[in-house]
């Protein structure tokens, strides 16, 4: 019962653009004992169907770009079948202690373009001022 | 080159792609916020189909847990879809930072 308000969760952040693939690895790894790899597992079966929703909306949206998606796509699938492999090699716990490494790097990331977007508004708002 | 590390990540860690994908469409290729979401969504979808493979092949995958937490996931966009056009996307960011900052300390 737990899992299911877990995904609904997860799947109100997916919704929202925010990660809702991490949210669940997340929320698996703090409130059960499944290991790091099964978690992912358990998250590729969760971010089919979610995904299939959004899409099909976005797709009525037409927010998609087909030509950038279809290049991505092409290049991204020899990324991941490496990455499947290497993943099923690596022991538990490095795993973890790396997906904790990447959380903190896309957190940085965020704090940076935060700060440009920052930046940017006051640029502009000066820029309006000196105009009057 | 963008979509291979995206590829890469997503395989290596079982999501994470779109994390990668989303801020290199808005800087680089100066998308919308929306369309970059939309895209990186459809793209991360087929990579995750792919690494699905791996992970059936090495037997990875709990059938029992999974499956309620997709029955879950489908509820939840479906309810965060429609909060999204109520919040604002700046609130929403900054609490997911400090999340992630707390969780990918909590992993180390």
């Amino acid at each position: 019962m737990e899992n299911l308000l877990f995904g609904v969760i997860a799947g109100m952040g997916a919704a929202l653009g925010l990660g809702g693939g991490t949210i669940l690895i997340l929320l698996l790894n703090f409130f059960t004992d499944i290991k790091q790899y099964e978690i992912q597992g358990i998250n590729l079966v969760f971010f089919i169907p979610a995904s299939i929703i959004a899409i099909y909306v976005n797709y009525k949206n037409k927010l998609i770009d087909f030509k950038i998606a279809k290049k991505c796509i092409f290049i991204g699938i020899f990324g991941s079948i490496i990455g499947s492999f290497l993943a099923s090699k690596i022991e538990n716990s490095h795993l973890k202690r790396y997906f904790g490494i990447f959380l903190l790097i896309i957190a940085i990331n965020g704090i940076y373009t935060f700060i440009s977007q920052y930046k940017n508004k006051k640029n502009s708002q000066n820029k309006n001022i000196s105009k009057k | 080159m963008y979509g291979f590390i995206a590829g890469l990540i997503s395989g290596f860690f079982g999501a994470g792609g779109g994390l990668i994908l989303i801020p290199f469409f808005s800087k680089f290729l100066k998308l919308d916020a929306k369309t970059s979401r939309a895209t990186a969504i459809t793209i991360v979808l087929f990579l995750v189909i792919s690494s699905s493979f791996f992970y059936l092949k090495n037997k990875a995958i709990n059938w029992d847990i999974a499956a309620f937490c997709a029955i879950g996931g489908c509820i939840g966009s479906f309810i965060g879809s429609k909060i999204l056009k109520k919040s604002s996307s700046n609130f929403l960011n900054i609490i997911f930072i400090i999340f992630l900052i707390y969780s990918g300390i909590k992993m180390l």
